[in-house]
């Protein structure tokens, strides 16, 4: 489970996170939803020790993110918007590389291995190597490699970004089957279908503040709207200077 | 953090980075052509050089009008040259490079020559051949050397004493004999493997540094939990095992060649026996650590990977410096000059391969620098990496 407390991070002049507190227990899928720039991301890499919060602070079942950075980063799998992954290396090897660093022992790493890519349906893909692969084929790499050492808690920050429809399913089959394994999902993304499709509750963040926090129906009601559209524009505040890009 | 398990996760880091290297044409290229061509290429000068010392090809002189001047041709052929009839239009032919040069002979000479008066010779070059420089200036000296022949002829049948026209004796001694001009070409031998040394770990560094931010995949790999130092030294034994496998492979390739280099010829004690071998690689080796290190360093610290390229190229002269120095002007090797790499090399390998001995000062100062800039430059790496910029992108 994971606990932040009133995070804020400025670059420069610029506070890219004022104010974000939320929790997010096991069981459960949190959203983290808000239109681009409204510091998702740079929540996302305070919530793994990635970038240090000026003020507030994170743990992680307990471990606190920045004193004990290397025991949090343990039980938890990242997924950054970064998919980066090593071309020359085929997908086995870039999922390897990754549990090998995560002290997984070989015959442990073998197994697992070999689960994902039962539960991520990538045998095709598995001794390629990775330089050429479609989108989709890259974020099944990305996915397994994050979930190698089976993390209680995982972030995932905009995973169906650029995915299409046979991919983005099974993406949130995935997520879906994390939760029900009792694990901790934390999923940011600016796309409010996705995240009222999948997330048991929805924490908005704009201009670098949660806004709002609650289940689809709680914002829905929250603001007065009759769908999770308008309860989103309304709560974000965006008007027509602002767009939903911006 | 346990020291075994960091060492483990070292070692994962630089499996992985050698094995992405082994897979890249372009690291591979960079780290082995080099060393595996250009002591091959220095040895086809050698030999190129030993050839011409051994045996100064005939000299072919065309000329034009040689019925006009008996005694001229045949002081030509008696210094040895072989005189043959010039093309028809010599400024042409010259032009073209057909011949190197054409000697003509005015039609007047042998009257002229008779009465005592300047009898005219022309010569045709093309002074933007540089390959014929060596036959014009044969040439001319011959043609003075006759002229100052019958200048003396014509003052002693006068009665003059001919050193009245030699008012000063003008010696020249050439300093540079064909020993120098070998040992020359050993200096360049050296910086080649100090190259050699600098290219092998090159395109590693650069990759595992400026080439994992520009894929993205490096954001990810912060996110493990790997301290910071075991990346760092991962990344750092496989630049640094490809600039080993890169400068041994460049000593055997020049031991390898200089045993098929007629180095006898040249008058040259070059000792490359197997001890030599391994001392010369014993003072190369020392030098991997620093230019992997500090290589990472560099472009780690660029913003993109072109950048990396720029400022990596830029530094490959750094080492090359003292070599290109000392080929044009050689200095008296000191002790302190042990302590500065790339100087340190240049001097030692030239020690070595003389036959002279290394002091354990020039082994301790060699590997003392050596290790305190590696282990510099890499402290410096780490903070770099524990740093939030690291991730930024130019």
């Amino acid at each position: 489970m994971i606990h932040a407390h009133h995070l804020k991070k400025s670059f420069g002049s610029v506070t890219a996170v004022h104010d974000v507190s939320f929790d997010a227990p096991d069981g459960r899928i949190t959203g983290l939803l808000g239109p681009n720039g409204a510091g998702k991301s740079t929540t996302m890499r305070m919530l793994h020790g990635l970038l240090k919060p000026d003020t507030g602070g994170v743990t992680i079942d307990g471990l606190d993110v920045v004193s004990d950075t290397l025991a949090a980063r343990r039980t938890i799998g990242v997924l950054p918007d970064a998919l980066g992954l090593y071309p020359r290396l085929t997908a086995i090897e870039n999922i390897r590389y990754y549990a090998t660093l995560h002290g997984l022992s070989s015959t442990e790493t073998t197994r697992r291995v070999a689960e994902l890519l039962d539960r991520l349906d990538m045998h095709g893909i598995a001794e390629r190597r990775t330089a050429g692969f479609s989108q989709g084929e890259r974020m099944k790499v990305a996915l397994a490699r994050a979930l190698v050492h089976a993390p209680q808690n995982i972030l995932l920050d905009e995973p169906t970004n650029g995915l299409d429809v046979m991919s983005t399913r099974a993406v949130r089959a995935m997520v879906r089957s994390l939760r029900d394994e009792g694990r901790c999902v934390v999923f940011s993304s600016h796309i409010m279908q996705e995240v009222a499709a999948l997330c048991d509750h929805i924490v908005v963040v704009a201009r670098g503040r949660v806004v709002a926090q609650g289940t689809a129906e709680a914002l829905v009601e929250r603001a007065g709207a009759s769908n999770l559209e308008d309860a989103f524009v309304t709560l974000v505040g965006l008007d027509s200077t602002e767009g939903a890009l911006g | 953090m346990n020291r075994s398990i960091w060492a483990h996760l070292v070692r994962t880091v630089a499996r992985k980075e050698l094995l992405d290297g082994f897979r890249d044409r372009r690291a591979l290229m960079s780290a082995l052509l080099f060393p595996l061509m250009s002591p091959i290429l220095v040895a086809l000068m050698f030999t190129a050089i030993a050839r011409d010392q051994a045996t100064p090809p005939t000299l072919e002189i065309p000329v034009a009008g040689e019925e006009h001047a008996p005694g001229l041709v045949q002081f030509l052929e008696t210094a040895g040259a072989e005189v043959v009839h010039a093309p028809e239009d010599p400024s042409a032919a010259v032009g073209l490079g057909a011949v190197p040069l054409v000697v003509a002979i005015d039609a007047a000479y042998s009257d002229r020559f008779r009465e005592g008066r300047p009898a005219k010779v022309q010569m045709w070059v093309d002074s933007s051949r540089n390959a014929n420089r060596a036959a014009v200036r044969r040439v001319t000296r011959l043609l003075e050397a006759y002229s100052s022949q019958v200048a003396l002829q014509r003052i002693v049948l006068r009665g003059v004493d001919p050193q009245l026209l030699q008012p000063i004796d003008l010696t020249e001694l050439d300093a540079a004999g064909p020993q120098q001009r070998a040992a020359n070409l050993l200096e360049m031998l050296v910086m080649m493997a100090v190259m050699a040394a600098f290219l092998g770990s090159m395109y590693l560094a650069m990759d595992s540094t400026a080439g994992e931010r520009e894929r993205r995949s490096l954001e990810p790999l912060l996110s493990l939990p790997v301290p910071r130092s075991a990346l760092v030294v991962g990344k750092f034994l496989a630049a640094v095992t490809y600039g080993a496998l890169g400068v041994m492979l460049a000593t055997i390739t020049m031991v390898v060649a200089m045993n098929y280099t007629p180095l006898e010829l040249l008058g040259v004690r070059v000792v490359l026996t197997t001890p030599a071998a391994l001392g010369l690689l014993g003072v190369l080796l020392p030098l991997v650590p620093v230019a992997a290190a500090l290589q990472l360093l560099v472009a780690s610290g660029a913003t993109s990977f072109k950048e990396a390229q720029t400022w990596l190229s830029m530094t490959l002269f750094l080492p090359m410096m003292p070599g290109m120095i000392m080929t044009v002007r050689p200095v008296n090797p000191q002790d302190w000059m042990a302590a500065v790499p790339g100087l340190a090399q240049q001097v030692l390998s030239g020690k070595v391969l003389r036959g002279e001995g290394l002091s354990g000062l020039d082994i301790g100062l060699v590997c003392g620098a050596s290790a305190g800039i590696t282990i510099a430059a890499l402290v410096a790496l780490t903070a770099l990496y524990d740093k939030e910029r690291v991730l930024k992108q130019g």
